[in-house]
């Protein structure tokens, strides 16, 4: 019977110890920089390539432009099928103009799956967040990344090298 | 099987290694060091050319290759070697065809011997290919039959070969080689279901991925999801 | 033998079952207690990976091999982008060699860790699982910071790895291996001297040498019979021959033995881990590769020691931007063929020990 007791004696042990359970909705895991949430997107840089959609693995993505008449291509539509994307990120690594971003929101739960068929509008949502233009983002995102850096370079690590 | 088949099978395999040698040099990212003397030749014609060069000496395809792949003709001379011994125990004709694709060995097994061609690879302690490792069926729909490959390994000489064999495509039949391997029952059983050959001897050939009353083989190429709709539901086992 | 006649029942366990770690379910004739016929049925996960990828191109399967044995995700990704590699004889910068070295090691190390966890619950200990998951948790924190996803990671590329690893991360690794090497010993106090879960597991579900070898098993089942294959040390790729290590082989091959190897090949991987973080070279993360990648026309097989086994990918190409044909061998599926010869014969009880023990994903079974 020896062999049970050394084992509870490890789990007596562990009753001191920290927890390391999140009490879910209320507290939030927080995601790192990189993490593949769902999609946003900024109308204001597309030009139209349609690279996304052609190296999406399902077929998630369809997109429209038009032509302004400064012969520039203008997006119309942007749609994402959330029901079947499988946030692989390979559209936002062809993106030549960084249009298409992932953001670290992950929760996409709804009552149909028609609410997963996603539209421009509601991306481009996802991208302004609680700004009122794509201009303010943007120089959130700058402010947010600066500090970033500056504490980085606060704890002695050199942003973008590693080891 | 007629022997001008074999050779064209032959020409194909010089062809293809010319490919193979060929291409990476031809793509602008030019990957392969021991391809780059290929790199002079244009890139649509890296494929059609080395195939017309090819046809006197289709005998031997590894020295075909204009720079020859030491792996290939290594693994070639391997394959000649099993070839050769095959032949002295179970008579001409076992072996269709040998070649190599990098460092394994290929032998095309006649579809008639294709047990006893495994049987006696598996038993000779000069050879002893025992360990299975890898059972695929493929569907060339162009040229008319289903491959079947088999990579096997021999855990005592420390030798890893490919054996084939082919099948007709529109009557699928080959021997089951689960009284040999029993680790391949499954295997059998998923190219019978997934590709249409069937086994004679496979103690328990019934369809694993998709059910009973599926119709149709959908790893064939001309299987088409919206032909080949299920006729009946099914019912697991 | 017994003078009472008894009535054999069929009794089916799954699809639907704790137990079987995913939709898969075997149909078991028993007579009282003891197992006459067995009989698994797979396919409810089918998703048809091989047929998917003949429509798409090689970068676009990568995700597709992130769910298949979708607790090490990173060994599927190296398998298919290995195989390629293979076949354009390319060269991966020696960054991304070590990058990978490291990620698949610790996926290892997390899926050897899960397998701990639910085999133990599978056998009635609860606690175990909480402990595993604690670490797992970590090394999935790792992975999402590295690639940003914490199951499917889609983290290589033909010919290197997608991202770098962010400013911290070694460290991270470094810190986390030195850790988790001083936990090993806490697994082996928990659980290994436990005389109920001994009981249990001791000289059950034995799978002989020759069985092994004849039924075309791999990794942990097959060396736990005591025979030493890893295609790691016995056909070496990446750069493992650079690293010190050893490898665990069993003796009887019963659960036990196979329970046991899991740790130390835990172990073992932390220690390839700890060698690699300490020589992480700089330089590029990716080869040069053309951005469509084309495979020469030609056949290539290429195996890898995945976390269950031989993880092996098997490329028929046309020349063409997309596969012609792309099997996975996955170790899963064969490895639970010998299913049925296990189970005849035993106690109903023993089922759950015996299935736990031979460690299957259901994604990867069924492909």
């Amino acid at each position: 019977m020896f062999g049970i007791f050394k084992g509870l004696g490890v789990t007596f042990g562990q009753m001191t110890k920290k927890k390391v359970t999140l009490q879910y909705p209320d507290v939030r895991i927080n995601m790192p920089e990189r993490y593949r949430g769902i999609h946003q997107f900024i109308p204001e840089l597309c030009i139209v390539c349609n690279q996304c959609a052609r190296i999406c693995p399902t077929d998630c993505i369809s997109l429209s432009g038009t032509r302004n008449e400064d012969k520039k291509l203008r997006i119309d539509t942007y749609d994402i099928n959330f029901e079947i994307c499988i946030l692989c990120d390979l559209c936002v690594e062809v993106c030549p103009t960084e249009a298409i971003l992932m953001t670290p929101r992950f929760e996409l739960a709804s009552y149909t799956r028609d609410e997963l068929y996603k539209d421009m509008e509601w991306l481009y949502g996802n991208h302004l967040g609680e700004f009122g233009s794509h201009e303010q983002a943007m120089a959130a995102q700058a402010a947010r990344e600066a500090e970033h850096a500056a504490a980085a370079a606060a704890n002695g690590v050199e942003p973008g090298g590693d080891s | 099987m007629p022997d001008d088949v074999t050779e064209g099978q032959a020409e194909r395999t010089a062809a293809e290694k010319q490919a193979v040698a060929a291409k990476p040099a031809a793509t602008d990212a030019k990957p392969a060091a021991e391809a780059k003397p290929a790199a002079t030749d244009a890139k649509p014609v890296a494929e059609a050319k080395p195939a017309a060069e090819a046809k006197p000496a289709a005998a031997k395809p590894a020295k075909a290759a204009p720079p020859p792949d030491p792996r290939v003709v290594a693994a070639t001379a391997v394959a000649e070697q099993i070839k050769a011994s095959l032949e002295r125990a179970l008579g001409p004709g076992v072996v269709d065809e040998t070649g190599a694709f990098k460092d394994v060995p290929q032998l095309v097994i006649a579809s008639g011997k294709w047990l006893a061609a495994a049987r006696f690879l598996r038993d000779e302690p000069e050879h002893a290919y025992t360990y299975v490792e890898l059972f695929a069926g493929t569907d060339y729909k162009d040229k008319g039959y289903i491959e079947v490959a088999l990579y096997v390994q021999s855990v005592a000489n420390n030798r890893f070969i490919n054996l084939k064999v082919r099948t007709p495509r529109d009557d699928a039949k080959l021997d089951s080689l689960t009284g040999l391997f029993p680790g391949v029952n499954w295997e059998e059983r998923e190219v019978y279901d997934l590709l249409g050959v069937v086994f004679t001897g496979h103690p328990d050939l019934r369809r694993i991925m998709m059910w009973e009353g599926w119709n149709g083989y959908p790893l064939r190429k001309d299987y088409s999801p919206f032909e080949n709709i299920p006729v009946k539901g099914g019912n697991g086992s | 033998m017994c003078a009472l006649r008894s009535e054999e029942m069929i009794l089916n366990v799954g699809p639907q079952h704790p137990s079987t770690h995913g939709v898969f379910r075997l149909v078991v004739t028993i007579d009282g207690e003891q197992i006459v016929d067995a009989d698994p049925v797979v396919g409810y996960l089918h998703r048809g990976t091989e047929k998917l990828a003949e429509d798409l191109q090689y970068v676009q399967i990568i995700p597709y091999t992130d769910r298949l044995d979708y607790v090490a995700s990173m060994l599927n990704n190296y398998a298919l982008c290995h195989t390629v590699e293979y076949a354009l004889d390319l060269e991966v910068p020696a960054r991304a060699e070590y990058l990978r070295i490291i990620v698949m090691e610790l996926q290892r190390v997390a899926s050897h860790l899960l397998f701990l966890g639910t085999y133990l619950l599978d056998l009635g200990a609860m606690s175990p699982f909480l402990y595993a998951f604690q670490e797992r948790e970590q090394i999935i924190m790792l992975f999402n910071e590295i690639c940003g996803a914490r199951l499917t990671y889609n983290y290589m590329r033909v010919g290197g790895v997608q991202w770098d690893a962010p400013p911290g991360w070694i460290e991270k690794v470094r810190d986390f291996t030195a850790q988790m090497q001083k936990k090993v010993p806490m697994y082996h106090q928990l659980v290994t001297g436990n005389e109920i879960f001994l009981n249990r597991v001791r000289g059950i579900g034995v799978i002989s040498q020759e069985d092994g070898i004849a039924y075309a098993m791999s990794g942990i089942n097959l060396r736990s019979t005591g025979f030493n294959w890893d295609l790691r040390k016995n056909r070496p790729y990446s750069i493992y021959d650079q690293f010190e290590w050893a490898v665990p082989v069993g003796k009887n091959g019963d659960c036990f033995d196979r329970y046991f190897i899991h740790l130390q090949e835990i172990e073992q991987s932390l220690n390839i881990v700890a060698q690699a973080v300490e020589r992480v070279p700089d330089g590029p993360i990716i080869g040069k590769v053309p951005k469509l990648v084309r495979v020469p026309a030609g056949e290539y097989y290429r195996g890898i020691e995945g976390a269950r086994g031989e993880l092996g990918v098997y490329l028929v190409s046309d020349g063409k931007d997309k596969p012609y044909r792309l099997k996975l061998r996955r170790p899963s599926f064969v490895n639970l063929q010998i299913l049925r010869k296990l189970l005849i014969g035993q106690s109903m009880a023993n089922l759950i020990a015996i299935l736990g023990a031979v460690d299957i994903v259901l994604g990867e079974v069924d492909a």
